[in-house]
């Protein structure tokens, strides 16, 4: 995935239909943006840092898990299995770009307790794992399936990815080096974040030179 | 203002203390066995301490899991430290079990088969200082946060259990002070003194290490500097300053040196009533040195993140320091009721 720095509005649209795909409860969010300003009058501005799993390559989750349960699909997705997650946390330690969320309690939005929409939305999570953004695994498998492509087709591309109104997101396979995304990346010379970590990440910004 | 670690918690550090004190009682009394201390209180203690302090400490890892039942998944990853660490924890837990099995209760095999029992000690000491080194190594591999990605932690984590090993045998042993008597009394005060003098040293090696340790984060790039900050000047100051450093460190070392020093001339009573409140002070120190190095393992944050305070001294720090009056009003009131042996007259 790229994210272009310039084009992100700080609208939290990715925000809103990851949790609308992915039917997070309160105070989980997989993709989140850290927003921070700049400068010094006159010359101040607002910026904005859409934030996800990074899917690393070497993916240091992935190395501690001692169950097994974080693990990388062959398409590159690292993914945790809820049923061998014993929600020991090594991981939320060992990922430097604070990705992972542990679901201590399920909670609503609603001080009255879940409402019938919450109860049947949050069953497919489950109290006391590790949970993280998936790249919405199940549009892509769906799609995949369909003979659909990631990235090209909406229904095989992640839900932020479709509902930027800046289209600052592009999704793809990194291992075509014809797809928009790579070309991209090359083009704007995008980075990783904490690339000196080696942890290679699957998420490109756009933009970014070290300070915003 | 820094916001603390709380991934992980007070559990945590009570496992890493327990499993430390375990393996270092452990360590200590295998060694006074090899040793050939004339007084065999000594290593039995330790012994009987271990296994059921670490396997204490392995239960309270188990509680802090989010899906307790599913620790049978535990061995599936070699290249994950807590595979390794509950393998090593595991078989120490058994080598313990079994060394008090055949030693202390029920049976009684070993205390005649000195042969079989050191081969058995031998093997228990290598996963001892497995155990011990486990704990520090844990932290040490996640270079996410620099605070805890050094290789002094293991070796720091080391000389802590090793030195609460120590102080967890003296405390034992001054229990069973009063209930020995003539030569047999005589033995355990000797072996106390021997171990104090030896845990002096220690404790010493590990003021050394705590200060390096902050010497070389500080200067580790601005994350670990602000873990470094919140531990000497920031919401973990007093608790790791007066905590650790004082109380569980100087202090103990001050009380360990004067009774060195001062060994033909104080009263076995007085000498007692130090060599506990020494020993206090230092398993607390143990426990404050867990729960800081954890709470002050701050994540390096994203380039462009914005840090927003979150954190202020909770009940449980506050307990902690409130704990080390009480504790002292405790060793006082075991002091006393420790009857004072009766001068022999030659």
């Amino acid at each position: 995935m790229l994210i272009k720095l310039q084009r992100c509005v700080g609208c939290y649209g990715c925000t809103a239909a990851c949790k609308a795909e992915n039917k997070t409860p309160k105070g989980i969010f997989w993709a989140s943006a850290i927003e921070g300003e700049t400068g010094e009058y006159p010359n101040a501005r607002r910026y904005y840092v859409p934030t996800l799993c990074m899917h690393c390559e070497n993916a240091p989750c992935v190395d501690v898990c001692p169950t097994g349960a974080s693990h990388k699909r062959p398409d590159g997705i690292v993914v945790v299995d809820p049923d061998k997650c014993i929600g020991c946390r090594y991981c939320m330690q060992a990922c430097p770009y604070g990705a992972r969320h542990f679901m201590d309690a399920i909670r609503g939005y609603y001080p009255s307790g879940l409402t019938a929409w919450e109860t049947k939305a949050y069953s497919q999570h489950q109290v006391g794992v590790v949970e993280k953004c998936t790249f919405c695994v199940q549009r892509i498998e769906a799609g995949v399936k369909a003979g659909l492509k990631p990235g090209v087709d909406r229904d095989a591309t992640p839900s932020c990815v479709n509902t930027c109104i800046g289209r600052a997101r592009i999704f793809g396979d990194l291992d075509d080096p014809n797809s928009q995304v790579s070309q991209e990346i090359i083009k704007l010379r995008a980075m990783p974040l904490k690339p000196e970590l080696g942890t290679k990440p699957s998420v490109y910004y756009a933009g970014y030179k070290g300070e915003m | 203002m820094t916001p603390l670690q709380t991934t992980w918690g007070w559990l945590i550090a009570w496992y890493l203390f327990l499993a430390g004190v375990g393996a270092g009682a452990y360590i200590v009394s295998v060694l006074a066995d090899f040793l050939g201390f004339k007084s065999k209180l000594a290593s039995k203690i330790g012994v009987a301490l271990a296994a059921p302090l670490v396997l204490v400490g392995t239960i309270l890892l188990f509680l802090d899991l989010g899906q307790p039942m599913g620790f049978v998944y535990i061995f599936s990853n070699p290249t994950s430290m807590i595979t390794i660490g509950s393998a090593i924890l595991l078989v120490f837990i058994i080598i313990g079990a079994v060394h008090i099995g055949f030693w202390i209760w029920p049976f009684k095999t070993l205390e005649k088969a000195t042969g079989a029992r050191r081969m058995l000690g031998l093997l228990g000491l290598v996963f001892a200082f497995g155990t011990a080194i486990y704990t520090g190594v844990l932290l040490g591999v996640v270079q996410a946060i620099p605070f805890w990605n050094t290789a002094i932690l293991p070796m720091l984590f080391l000389i802590s259990a090793i030195s609460t090993g120590f102080a967890s045998v003296i405390l034992g042993l001054a229990v069973y002070y009063g209930r020995r008597t003539g030569e047999e009394q005589k033995g355990v005060l000797e072996s106390m003194k021997a171990l104090a003098k030896a845990d002096a040293v220690l404790v010493g090696a590990e003021l050394l290490a705590v200060l390096f340790y902050l010497a070389i984060e500080s200067s580790s790039g601005p994350t670990a500097y602000k873990s470094v900050q919140l531990l000497v000047s920031g919401a973990l100051a007093p608790v790791f300053l007066g905590g650790l450093v004082v109380l569980g460190l100087i202090v103990p070392l001050a009380i360990e040196s004067f009774g060195a020093f001062n060994e033909g001339k104080l009263a076995p009573a007085r000498l007692m009533v130090m060599s506990m409140l020494s020993a206090v002070l230092l398993l607390a120190g143990g426990l404050v040195l867990r729960q800081s190095v954890l709470a002050a393992g701050v994540s390096e944050a994203l380039p462009f993140m914005i840090q927003t305070p979150v954190y202020s001294l909770g009940l449980l720090d506050y307990a902690i320091i409130a704990a080390f009056p009480i504790l002292l009003l405790l060793v006082y009131g075991v002091s006393k009721a420790i009857p004072t042996p009766k001068k022999v007259t030659a």
